[in-house]
C-alpha cells in the first residue's frame, strides 16, 4: 500500500486521539466513581439506577416513618403503664379501706389520694408527643379525656407503612381500654375505669363499704383492659421496629445494588486508567517514529 | 534530410521545457501535501515521435509534456459520499445525544430524586397527618417536582432548539456549497475547452462535493458532459449542472414549530417540502436525534407528568383538607398531555395554605386521619394510563430508552467512522502526496534538465566547432 504523508499524520491524529479519549474517560470514571454517568453508558443500568434511587428513598422514608410511630409508641406505653401503676394504687386503697378496721375519716383521706390518681389517670391519657394528644385516634389535636374522664377521642387506629404498601397500626384505642368499648361492635361490654376511680372516690367519701366493694371488680377489669392495652401497643412497636430493622436492611441491599450497577470497581478503573496512559504512550511514541523519517534529511 | 545541429539544439530546448513542468507539477504536489481535497497530479511525459530517417535510422525529437493528469480512484471515490455522509449523521445523532444530560440516572437534584423526595414527605405526613410542618414539606416537595418536570422539560427543549440552530447553520452551508459546484461545473467546462483537464477545479468541486455528503448525505451524479450534478434524499436535485437551488427552514406547525426544511430546485422558485427522513449527513443527524429520542423523550415526559398528575390529583380530589374542603387538584396541568412537564405546577390554592393538602377520608377523621393520603401514596406503585408502569418505572424505561437510543447511534458513529476513515485512507493512499516521491520526481525532473542543458552545451560547442572550421 502507498503510504502518504497525510495518511501517516491522519493516522497519528486518530489513534492518539482515540488514546487520549479513553484516558479521559478513564480519568472521568476514577474521579467520580461512577460507570454510568449518561444514559448512553448502560442504557439497561440507567433505567434500572433511577428505580434504585427512588426505592433507596423509599425505604428510609418508610424506617423513618416507622422509627417515630415507634417513638410515638413507647410514649404511649409509658402513659399506659404510669396509668396501670396508679390503678393499681386506686385498687390497693380500695382494698385497704373496704376494711372495717378504718375509720370514716381514713376513707375521706382515702378519696382524697383516688381523686389524684384519677386527675394522675387523666393526665396520662391525655401524653403528648409533640402536638398531638397519643390516645385521641384522628382527634390529636385536643386532649382525648375531658376532667370528667369522658372521652373526646374518636375510634381510628392510625395506620402507618411498615413496607411499601403495606400499612400497620400505629396508635391504639383508648376507649377500649379505659371506657370497656368493644373495638368491633362499639358497645360498651366492659370496665369504665375513669367512672370506676370516680366511683371509688364517691364511695371512700361517703363511707359507703358496698360502693367500694363494687368498685373492686371494675378496677380489676381496668387493670387486665390496661394490660391488654400495653399488649396491643407492644404488638405495634414490634411491627414498627421491625419496619425499621427490615427497611434499613433493605436500603443496604437496595445501596449494594446501585453501587454495584453504577459505581466503578476502583481496582479495575485505576488499571484501565493506567493501561489508558500507557497506550497514550504508545500511541505517541509510535505517531512520532512514523512521521520522523523523511527524504528531506538526506537530500542535498 | 539528415539531423543538423541547429534541430538538436531546437529539440534540447523544448525537453528543458517539458523537464521543467514535471519538476513543477511534483513542487505543486509537494506544495499541495497538506491541502484538504487535493488530488496528486502527475506530468506524464512522451517521446517526441521522430519524422525523419536521419542517418540509418529514425531519430527522435526529445520529449514533451503529453498531459498533466490527477490520479483518483473512481471505485473508491464513488463509495466515499455515502461513507462521508453516514458517518456524519451517526457522529452528529451520538454528539447530540451525548450532550443531553437531563436524564442523567445519577445526577444530584434528578427528576426520580424530586418523585421519590414528593412520596417520601407523604410517608411522613401519614405517620402524623395534621402537623403543618409535614404539610409544608409536602407542599414544599410538590413544588420540587414540578419544577423538576419543568427543568427536565426545558433542558430536553433547549436541546431540541439548540440543534433547531445546528439545522439553520448547517442550511446555510449547503447553500452556498450548491452555488459553489454549480459555478465549478461551469468553470470546468470552460477550462475543458481548451483541451486540458482543470486538476485543481476538480479538487476544489470534489471538495464541495465532499463536504455536501458530509453536511446533507447529498449524492452526485455524473452526466455526459462532464457536469456533476447533486441531489439530496434521493428526491430533490439541488445542483443541475451551472444552476443551483436551494434549501430553506420553516417553523414546522405539525411538530411543535421546530424548523422543518424545504427545497427550491434550481430554477424554480417552487419549493418543496423534504422529510427529516430525507436528509442525510450532519442535518439528518441533528434531525433524528432532535425527533427521534430527545422527541420521543419529550413526548414520554409529558406524558408522564399527565398521567401522574391526573392520578394524584384523583386521589387527592377525594380527600378533604384541615378546612374540610374536599375536591381540590394538588397539582394544575394542561387539559393535554403536550406540553405537560412544562406546565406541571402545585394548585395556588394548596400553595397558599397547606391547611387545604387533603390527607383525611373524611371530614369526621380531621385532622389526624391519613386514609387518604394511603391513596396518594398508592399512586407510586400505581401503573401509569399510557406505559402501564408506575410512574418511577416509567421514568427509568424513558431514561433507558433514551440511553438505548444514544448507544446506538454512538455504536453506529463509531461503525460508520471506521468505515469513512478506511475508505478516506484508501483514498490517500491513491490520490495522496508522498512527499518522498515528489522530492524524487523533483531530483528526477532536475537530474533530467541537467542532462539536457548538457546536450544543449555539447550541441553548441559542436556547432562552434563546425562555425570554426576554416577552408
Amino acid at each position: 500500500m502507498r503510504v502518504t504523508d497525510q495518511m501517516l499524520f491522519a493516522l497519528a491524529t486518530r489513534s492518539t486521539g482515540l488514546a487520549r479519549s479513553r484516558v479521559e474517560k478513564s480519568i472521568e470514571e476514577t474521579s467520580s466513581g461512577l460507570r454510568v454517568s449518561h444514559p448512553g453508558d448502560d442504557p439497561a443500568v440507567a433505567g434500572l439506577l433511577v428505580q434504585s434511587r427512588a426505592l433507596q428513598e423509599r425505604f428510609t422514608a418508610i424506617a423513618k416513618a416507622a422509627d417515630t410511630a415507634s417513638s410515638e409508641l413507647t410514649v404511649a406505653d409509658s402513659a399506659a403503664a404510669s396509668a396501670g401503676n396508679s390503678l393499681l394504687r386506686a385498687r390497693e386503697l380500695a382494698m385497704q379501706l373496704v376494711n372495717p378496721t378504718y375509720t370514716a375519716a381514713q376513707r375521706v383521706t382515702g378519696a382524697a389520694e383516688v381523686d389524684q390518681i384519677l386527675l394522675a389517670v387523666l393526665s396520662q391519657l391525655n401524653t403528648q408527643l409533640g402536638d398531638r394528644y397519643v390516645f385521641g385516634g384522628n382527634r390529636d389535636a385536643t386532649a382525648p379525656f375531658n376532667a370528667a374522664g369522658a372521652y373526646l377521642g374518636d375510634t381510628a387506629v392510625r395506620k402507618v407503612e411498615i413496607a411499601p404498601g403495606v400499612f400497620a397500626p400505629a396508635s391504639v384505642r383508648a376507649d377500649a381500654a379505659l371506657k370497656g368499648v368493644d373495638p368491633t361492635t362499639g358497645a360498651v361490654t366492659g370496665a369504665d375505669v375513669l367512672a370506676s376511680l370516680q366511683a371509688l372516690a364517691t364511695a371512700l367519701r361517703a363511707n359507703d363499704m358496698t360502693g367500694i366493694r363494687a368498685t373492686l371488680d371494675p378496677l380489676a377489669d381496668g387493670l387486665a383492659q390496661l394490660a391488654s392495652l400495653r399488649g396491643q401497643i407492644g404488638d405495634a412497636q414490634n411491627s414498627m421496629n421491625m419496619a425499621v430493622a427490615t427497611n434499613q436492611a433493605a436500603l443496604n441491599d437496595e445501596r449494594q445494588r446501585n453501587s454495584k450497577l453504577g459505581d466503578v470497581d476502583i481496582i479495575e478503573t485505576t488499571t484501565a486508567l493506567a493501561q489508558a496512559q500507557q497506550a497514550l504512550q504508545a500511541s505517541l511514541s509510535a505517531s512520532a517514529q512514523g512521521i520522523r523519517f523523511t527524504l528531506l534529511d538526506y537530500l542535498r | 534530410m539528415g539531423i543538423d545541429l541547429l534541430s538538436i539544439l531546437s529539440s534540447a530546448g523544448a525537453s528543458l521545457a517539458s523537464h521543467r513542468a514535471a519538476a513543477a507539477v511534483a513542487s505543486h504536489n509537494i506544495e499541495n501535501a497538506s491541502t484538504p481535497g487535493y488530488a496528486r497530479q502527475q506530468a506524464n511525459l512522451e517521446a517526441l515521435v521522430p519524422v525523419d530517417q536521419g542517418v540509418g535510422g529514425f531519430i527522435g525529437a526529445g520529449v514533451r509534456l503529453s498531459s498533466v493528469t490527477q490520479t483518483r480512484d473512481r471505485f473508491l471515490e464513488a463509495q466515499i459520499p455515502a461513507a462521508l455522509g453516514g458517518a456524519s449523521f451517526s457522529s452528529a445523532e451520538a454528539q447530540s445525544l451525548e450532550a443531553v444530560s437531563a436524564l442523567d440516572p445519577q445526577a444530584a437534584g434528578s427528576l426520580g430524586d424530586a418523585l421519590a423526595a414528593f412520596y417520601s414527605s407523604l410517608r411522613a405526613l401519614n405517620q402524623n397527618a395534621g402537623s403543618p410542618q409535614l404539610r409544608q414539606t409536602v407542599v414544599s416537595t410538590a413544588r420540587s417536582l414540578s419544577l423538576a418536570f419543568q427543568r427536565t422539560g426545558s433542558a430536553l427543549a433547549d436541546a431540541q432548539r439548540g440543534l433547531d440552530a445546528q439545522v439553520q447553520g448547517k442550511i446555510g452551508e449547503v447553500n452556498q456549497l450548491a452555488s459553489e459546484v454549480a459555478r465549478l461545473n461551469g468553470a470546468i467546462s470552460t477550462a475543458r475547452a481548451s483541451g486540458s483537464e482543470p486538476n485543481d477545479l476538480l479538487d476544489a468541486r470534489q471538495k464541495a462535493l465532499d463536504q455536501l455528503a458530509q453536511i446533507a448525505g447529498a449524492v452526485q451524479v455524473q452526466d455526459g458532459s462532464g457536469n456533476v450534478n447533486v441531489s439530496i434524499g434521493g428526491r430533490f436535485s439541488i445542483v443541475d449542472g451551472n444552476l443551483a437551488g436551494s434549501l430553506q427552514t420553516f417553523p414546522d406547525p405539525a411538530n411543535g414549530a421546530h424548523l422543518g426544511v424545504r427545497g427550491s430546485p434550481p430554477g424554480s422558485t417552487t419549493a418543496m417540502d423534504l422529510p427529516a427522513g430525507a436528509l442525510g449527513g450532519e442535518l439528518g443527524g441533528y434531525l433524528a436525534a432532535r425527533d427521534g429520542a430527545i422527541g420521543t423523550s419529550v413526548q414520554r415526559l409529558d406524558q408522564l407528568a399527565f398521567d401522574l398528575a391526573g392520578a394524584i390529583n384523583t386521589a387527592h380530589q377525594a380527600g378533604y383538607g384541615l378546612d374540610g374542603v374536599t375536591g381540590r387538584p394538588l397539582f394544575e396541568v394542561g387539559a393535554t398531555a403536550s406540553g405537560a412537564a412544562s406546565a406541571l405546577a402545585v394548585s395556588a390554592a394548596i400553595a397558599a395554605d397547606p391547611r387545604r393538602l387533603a390527607a383525611a377520608s373524611s371530614a369526621a377523621g380531621l385532622p389526624g386521619d391519613a386514609t387518604a393520603l394511603q391513596a396518594l401514596l398508592a399512586t407510586e406503585r400505581s401503573p401509569m394510563g399510557s406505559s402501564g408502569l408506575d410512574p418511577t418505572e416509567t421514568l427509568g424505561d424513558i431514561t433507558s430508552q433514551f440511553g438505548g437510543m444514544t448507544a446506538s447511534a454512538r455504536a453506529a458513529a463509531d461503525q460508520d467512522g471506521a468505515f469513512s476513515d478506511q475508505l478516506q485512507t484508501m483514498r490517500q493512499a491513491t490520490s495522496g502526496v508522498s512527499i518522498d516521491e515528489e522530492l524524487l520526481s523533483l531530483q528526477k525532473a532536475q537530474r533530467a534538465y541537467e542532462a539536457v542543458a548538457k546536450v544543449i552545451q555539447t550541441s553548441s560547442e559542436m556547432l562552434s566547432t563546425l562555425m570554426n572550421l576554416r577552408p
